[in-house]
């Protein structure tokens, strides 16, 4: 090298202490038009500058920038970067993969990127999981439209909904919370199966999907979205994110949405999905102080309408037995504040590593949700509203170079007001009516401690405990576990356990139900429902294609302790053995469920991924007091390919996704069978097509391209009145081909 | 059963027939260059990935946040790595040229 170069070292400190040579640092003069890079052992050598003298400027992502005055030619600069603060997000480099399994998290966690999202027309949160072989997406019934999901084998009840970690969509939110997010809010979407942590409460069973929104810092000024759909379906998305100072800054997120068209693509009389209307709003707010303190507030309110039942059913004629139909509407409002504030100063780092001091934080949150369902199907009414608050404190802190651990206190008030009036007919046309008072208070008190070990890059261990006393079921315990080992950084084991409870919500749970000419009888004394879950995984990345590719494998185990039962099929082995009855019951036997699952990706080729995953479910749930059978509509098994290519710097991205959906166990609703009969196994295709343009994304694309439907969604369509009428038995789309085209316009700032 | 089982295979094919290929070399009149750019959040990578490859001239583009790196291939007839300095400037961002030394 030149004699006149200057020459030195960069080395890289973190808030721990450890200071190790920085490699691709770089390394240019003030004002020069070049610059140079680190090599692996942090060295640099850069020709002199004109004129001694000048100032060097070293940076590197995520430590914060130096500048030196360089007064004559040296060889031997010694720099030292100190590790950035601020930057607390996760940086993904290089192409973003749309799905992928993380390696960072404790719980196996698979995580849906804004790439990902962006696949799929993904109008709403449902949709956004048909990439996912993890998570099945069906229909609740054939009249309301709602959709649910299932995780492990069992509905999406016994997952817990997160918003960036606050609990979501719970209570009478539920049945149609998928369709309350619009996947364009979004900025990633975390899926952790199993037993999380104890942080957000004790309701999480099977899992814990994690929303995580665009955020007010992001300066995007402007981000509109509007798709429309051969069903004429039309959407408008509008994010706004400004910074009003260094400090302030706010995002206001806007939806509106309308279904105007009534469609019966398979004749039996009903329209296919509901004739819907949603206003969605959003406005969330951040706040930065200089000394690390964070404050977040926000207020959600949201507006849906849903008209479905039989073609000719006139909302403005008065309700009688002519024609089927059924009104849905929700109103939701949401409020919450969270506070951070670090303990103390920032320490320095010191050298003697084990002593290092963990910050210390305590961090408070406060939310409060309203939410008001009132609807009809055919005679049956079914209103509520529902009150909830919740407060929770916590302190985080850690001794030592390998300990931290939280403590925190939290309380909840839930007040449910719901009404069913339940009318039902014989097969004599005889008028029956009962009023079943669903009204229920809980107040729930909490304390929960969880500790971590951190033992380097290698073995992470969270044990959580939590004790909540409830005002209806006293005390639960509420112990979690979950354990991280690295046998090397390409083969990862991770196991967690733990319990769960929940309050079933019976006719929020199960909203299918109203869309049925069944009475519903619910049993007086209901228990909390109480689950065990075990499982673990074993991820291995090794170097195959162009980029690192990766299988994974899954185990899980549900087991009920309590659980509440909906049961249309109890009639076949009690007296009175009569099937126009919904018999909502406590298990009494076992109720398990095994989840296994394979997950392979990998880059043939730069700009071409492959997904390809499997999944196979075994659940049984004990009727009828002992009779151990297999759950209704269910599917056991999945298969899911997809493949992506995208032309350079993604001017065209191609997608296509291959669905292999299971068998189900279709329940035996008026003894006409005998032994078990099953859905066929059937595949669903998608594809899209999205091309870039300057600011502009335009996309174009087809589910359900084989035009796959149910033949006979609505059972006994032709006499919605009847007790044999059903419309719960739904294992496959309801619509047909549907294609979309949509585009997205993002302002930067 | 049959269709899907041959719908899937196909589709296993055509994503072996992808596998394989060689990154594409310098074709006439084209050249790389990699910029350091003071670029320092995910945002920032969003920003110059939304507006560069849309500037004349510019055939391919790589952006690597954590070293700031920005590879550009592009047509000389069409550009040149002042102009291409200037789009990043416009950006609001410096892009310094990466001297690779052996």
């Amino acid at each position: 090298m030149a004699a006149q170069d200057v020459r030195g070292t960069v080395s890289g400190l973190s808030p721990s202490g450890g200071k190790e040579p920085l490699a691709y640092a770089s390394v240019y003069w003030h004002h020069a038009a070049t610059a140079v890079m680190t090599d692996e052992n942090g060295r640099f050598a850069i020709a002199a500058p004109p004129a001694f003298p000048a100032h060097l400027i070293i940076s590197f992502v995520g430590y914060e920038s130096d500048t030196l005055v360089v007064a004559a030619a040296e060889d031997s600069l010694d720099i030292t970067l100190r590790e950035g603060t601020a930057l607390n997000e996760i940086v993904v480099t290089g192409r973003q993969a749309g799905n992928y399994i993380s390696k960072l998290s404790t719980i196996k966690t698979e995580v849906i990127s804004a790439a990902g999202l962006t696949k799929m027309a993904c109008c709403n949160l449902a949709e956004s999981f048909e990439n996912s072989a993890g998570i099945t997406v069906g229909y609740s019934d054939a009249v309301s439209g709602a959709r649910q999901i299932r995780l492990l084998g069992l509905s999406g009840n016994y997952v817990q909904m997160l918003d960036e970690s606050r609990p979501d969509m719970r209570g009478l939110a539920q049945p149609f919370g998928l369709s309350y997010t619009p996947g364009q809010w979004l900025e990633s979407i975390q899926i952790a199966k199993g037993a999380g942590s104890i942080l957000q409460g004790y309701e999480n069973i099977t899992g814990q999907i994690n929303l995580e929104y665009r955020k007010p810092i992001t300066p995007q000024p402007l981000f509109l979205n509007l798709y429309l759909d051969r069903f004429l379906r039309t959407e408008a998305n509008v994010a706004s994110s400004l910074q009003l100072s260094g400090k302030w800054s706010s995002i206001l997120l806007a939806h509106a949405s309308v279904d105007p068209e009534k469609y019966d693509g398979n004749h039996d009389g009903f329209i296919d999905e509901p004739v819907k209307r949603q206003l969605n709003l959003a406005n969330r707010w951040t706040y930065l102080a200089d000394n690390g303190a964070q404050l977040r507030f926000g207020v959600k309110g949201l507006y849906e309408k849903r008209e479905s039942g039989q073609m000719d059913f006139d909302g403005s004629r008065p309700r009688d037995t002519s024609a089927y139909g059924s009104n849905i509407e929700n109103k939701h409002f949401n409020a919450y504040v969270k506070l951070g504030i670090p303990l103390g100063a920032l320490q320095p780092p010191r050298e003697d590593l084990d002593a290092a001091p963990a910050t210390s934080n305590i961090a408070f949150t406060a939310d409060y949700t309203f939410h008001e369902l009132n609807s009809f199907f055919g005679l049956k009414n079914y209103n509520g509203r529902e009150n909830t608050a919740t407060f929770n404190t916590l302190f985080q802190s850690g001794f030592g170079k390998y300990h931290s651990y939280i403590a925190g206190a939290s309380f909840r008030w839930d007040d449910y007001r719901e009404l069913l009036e339940d009318v039902w007919l014989d097969n004599s046309r005889q008028h029956y009516n009962d009023n079943v008072n669903l009204d229920r208070r809980e107040i729930t008190g909490g304390l929960f401690g969880e500790y971590t070990f951190a033992y380097k890059e290698k073995l992470t261990l969270v044990a959580g405990l939590r004790a909540d006393y409830h005002s209806l079921y006293r005390w639960l315990f509420t112990p979690r576990a979950t354990l991280k080992y690295h046998f090397s950084d390409r083969l990862i084991l991770r196991a967690s356990g733990g319990r769960g409870f929940r309050t079933a919500n019976v006719i929020a749970d199960n909203i299918g139900m109203l869309a049925t000419g069944r009475k519903i009888q619910i049993a007086d004394d209901l228990q909390q429902e109480e689950a065990w879950t075990f499982g673990g995984s074993l991820s291995w990345y090794f170097p195959w294609g162009y980029d690192d590719a990766s299988i994974s494998v899954d185990y899980f185990r549900t087991d009920f302790t309590h659980q509440v039962l909906v049961d249309a099929e109890r009639y076949l082995y009690e007296p009175p053995q009569d099937y126009s009855v919904y018999w909502v019951y406590n298990l009494q036997g076992k109720s398990y469920s095994n989840t296994f699952q394979v997950d392979f990706s990998v880059q043939p080729a730069e700009r071409f991924t492959l997904l390809a995953a499997f999944r196979y479910t075994d659940a049984k749930t004990a009727y009828a007091y002992d009779r151990l059978r297999e759950r209704p509509l269910n599917d056991r098994f999945k298969a899911l390919l997809n493949l992506q290519y995208a032309t350079r710097m993604n001017i065209w991205t191609f997608d296509v996704t291959a669905q292999l959906n299971g068998v189900t166990r279709l329940p035996d609703l008026e003894r006409i069978h005998s032994g078990n009969r099953y859905s066929p196994a059937y595949p669903v295709f998608f594809a899209q097509v999205t091309r870039k343009f300057k600011g502009i994304d335009v996309y174009l694309g087809c589910e359900n391209i084989l035009n796959y439907m149910q033949d006979d969604p609505v059972l006994y369509a032709g006499d919605p009145y009847s007790p044999q009428f059903n419309s719960t038995v739904i294992w496959a789309p309801l619509m047909g081909r549907r294609i979309y085209a949509g585009i997205r316009y993002t302002l930067y700032k | 059963m049959k269709t899907i089982t041959i719908i899937f295979c196909s589709l296993f094919l055509f994503a072996a027939a992808g596998y394989g290929q060689a990154p594409s070399k310098l074709k006439k009149n084209e050249a790389e260059v990699t910029f350091i750019v003071n670029m320092s959040c995910h945002h920032c990578k969003n920003k110059i990935e939304n507006a560069v490859p849309h500037e004349k001239g510019v055939v391919d583009m790589k952006v690597t946040l954590d070293t700031k790196e920005v590879w550009i291939k592009f047509d000389t007839t069409k550009t040149n790595k002042e102009k291409l300095v200037k789009a990043f400037e416009k950006l609001g961002y410096t892009a310094r040229e990466l001297e690779i030394k052996n």
